[in-house]
């Protein structure tokens, strides 16, 4: 959910299952926007899903960001607390950015600490999710899929498989996405993600953008119902942070999802 | 008691004698205005479209653009002093 | 390589510093190692200019969209991110940009940054309750000079010498700026927050250092001092009915 459907869903009530948010959006110590979470919070089930605590970089965790976060979930009490396996900054220089992990033994010790640190912090167990990228480090001694269920057999965590990244993914980088599904421990999996992504160019070769500005295309629905037949009907959520559509589209594409499997 | 401090006293009285007259009357300043939040800066998309290889490849408008060329051209009457650009 | 040092090398090459990525970035054929780099950089610079803008939307309006960006750049260079939350990167830019046109035709410009970013923290500040007025008569005519009055936390004041909120009142709306006369004078501005948004209006210069006074935690006698040491026939009691009708003080 993004601000400028506040007011439309609390006036609307839409026949949805539940909301997911930025959890970074609603940091405020007060004001509207927190306001109107906990007004949706009163009807619906919400989700809180991090996009800047970057825990797999290797600069020191931001204490503050993280009592934000335990202060919001206090507040919100979510059914999931997600954030990506990502990194984002380094010497203090943030990019606001998912950043893909080099997928080494080292990296990963890294990512367990901090996830652990994070499930001890909120007194739960978050979800991990996997992201869109466009380029791999070097060096990798897991796919990506079995970094993510090392990740999970590790700290205990759980998995948000977006399913729009491993399209990407599988797209940008050559890999078969249902592989990358038999890989992961089917349990772990507690959540999906849905969205739109680009399809450009560069230098004559075809790459992927993670956009989430448009309408979920037809392969990605078809890998959806697959994911689903694997890992069963877990909550779906419709990303969309770009150029946003009106409350209906949104609620269309939402009973798409729930059609399916 | 200074005449500053009778004023103050008077200032403050004045305020007790609003709140009687306005008992009941301040819902609308205190209710949560859900409907203007602001817009939340984060998001977990990449940001722009055509993005790739713009950033080795494509001609940057910002580097030949010196001064502000924007609304501020309708600032009249403005200050003399040397542009620092 | 450590986890720390690719880190910070694949930081530095995105923020346009010399580090070399090929041994880092695996070379997968099509699209060249610098083309896939290219993708991340060019997020970062959007990223942050989209957050700025936001921010300063009217900066970036009197920029002009070219030097907007050329702006952001100059100034994410200056100072980056330094925070996972994008709603902090415009904390720096107003003392930026003071710095940046001091002395020149654009000196404005960071008055009017100071305004919008006073918005931003008024409308991120903590909620409060109103202050109970009936506690107020509880002061005695004797301490009346030695109480406090607490301010509203999504309360900010600002002063220029430039006519700052005819300047942001000019780009609001729909249609075309309208002109405004940078030399019309001095103007001092409340932010407050209300039910139907964010407001801002013009006070007098007394009665923003009475605020001013009352927020650094004064005394309303002292608070006091300072407004009639600028205009000496101002009318407090006036002033503090308008202030408890706006919602400026909490319990």
């Amino acid at each position: 959910m993004r601000a400028p459907h506040h007011r439309e869903v609390l006036e609307r009530l839409p026949d949805v299952g539940w909301f997911e948010a930025h959890s970074e959006n609603y940091f405020a110590d007060g004001g509207g926007s927190i306001a109107a979470l906990e007004r949706v919070r009163e009807r619906w089930p919400v989700a809180l899903h991090g996009v800047g605590l970057a825990l797999g970089s290797a600069d020191p965790l931001d204490r503050e960001h993280l009592r934000r976060l335990a202060r919001l979930a206090r507040r919100i009490e979510p059914w999931a607390v997600s954030e990506h396996v990502c990194w984002g900054h380094a010497g203090g220089r943030h990019t606001n950015d998912l950043l893909p992990m080099p997928r080494t033994r080292e990296s990963l010790r890294h990512l367990v600490a901090r996830v652990s640190e994070l499930q001890d912090a909120l007194g739960r167990q978050v979800l991990l999710e996997n992201v869109s990228s466009y380029l791999e480090f070097t060096g990798a001694q897991y796919t990506e899929a079995g970094y993510l269920a090392a990740l999970a057999a590790e700290s205990g965590c759980a998995l948000l498989l977006d399913v729009n990244n491993v399209y990407v993914n599988a797209r940008n980088h050559g890999f078969d996405a249902e592989s990358y599904f038999d890989e992961l421990p089917p349990a772990a999996v507690r959540e999906f993600h849905l969205a739109g992504h680009e399809v450009t160019q560069v230098g004559g070769t075809e790459i992927r953008i993670d956009t989430h500005d448009r309408l979920v295309c037809d392969e990605v629905w078809a890998l959806y119902a697959s994911a689903k037949r694997r890992f069963g009907p877990v909550p779906t959520l419709i990303e969309w942070d770009a150029a946003l559509p009106s409350l209906d589209t949104l609620v269309a594409e939402a009973k798409r999802a729930d059609a399916i499997g | 008691m200074s005449p500053k401090a009778i004023i103050l006293a008077a200032a403050l009285g004045s305020l007790v004698s609003l709140a009687t007259a306005n008992a009941g009357d301040e819902k609308g300043e205190t209710e949560k205005c859900f409907g203007v939040a602001e817009a939340g800066k984060n998001g977990c998309a990449t940001a722009s479209h055509s993005c790739a290889g713009q950033a080795t490849t494509a001609k940057d408008p910002a580097e030949w653009v010196k001064v502000p060329k924007g609304s501020c051209e309708k600032m009249g009457g403005k200050l003399t002093g040397p542009a620092t650009m | 390589m450590r986890l720390a040092d690719l880190q910070r090398r694949f930081v530095a090459n995105l923020y346009g510093e010399p580090a070399d990525l090929r041994d880092v970035v695996r070379d997968e054929g099509g699209i060249a190692v610098a083309d896939r780099v290219a993708i991340y950089r060019n997020n970062l610079r959007t990223g942050f200019e989209k957050a700025l803008a936001l921010e300063f939307p009217v900066i970036a309006t009197l920029c002009g969209e070219a030097f907007f960006t050329r702006l952001a750049r100059e100034f994410q260079q200056a100072h980056p991110s330094a925070c996972g939350d994008l709603h902090y990167v415009g904390e720096p830019f107003p003392p930026y940009l003071r710095q940046r046109f001091d002395g020149g035709d654009h000196a404005y410009f960071a008055d009017v940054a100071t305004l919008e970013w006073a918005r931003e923290q008024a409308a991120r500040a903590a909620d409060a309750p109103p202050l109970d007025l009936a506690k107020l008569g509880a002061h005695t005519a004797a301490d009346a000079a030695g109480s406090r009055i607490r301010v509203h936390p999504a309360v900010r004041l600002t002063g220029s010498r430039w006519p700052v909120l005819s300047i942001w009142e000019a780009h609001q709306g729909p249609g075309e700026v309208r002109g405004v006369d940078l030399g019309a004078g001095a103007e001092q501005v409340l932010v407050r927050r209300a039910a139907n948004g964010i407001l801002l209006e013009r006070i007098t210069a007394a009665e923003l250092a009475l605020l001013a006074g009352l927020q650094r935690d004064e005394t309303l006698g002292a608070a006091y001092e300072s407004a009639i040491a600028i205009d000496p026939g101002f009318d407090v009691a006036a002033s503090l009915q308008r202030c408890v009708a706006r919602g400026l003080f909490c319990g």
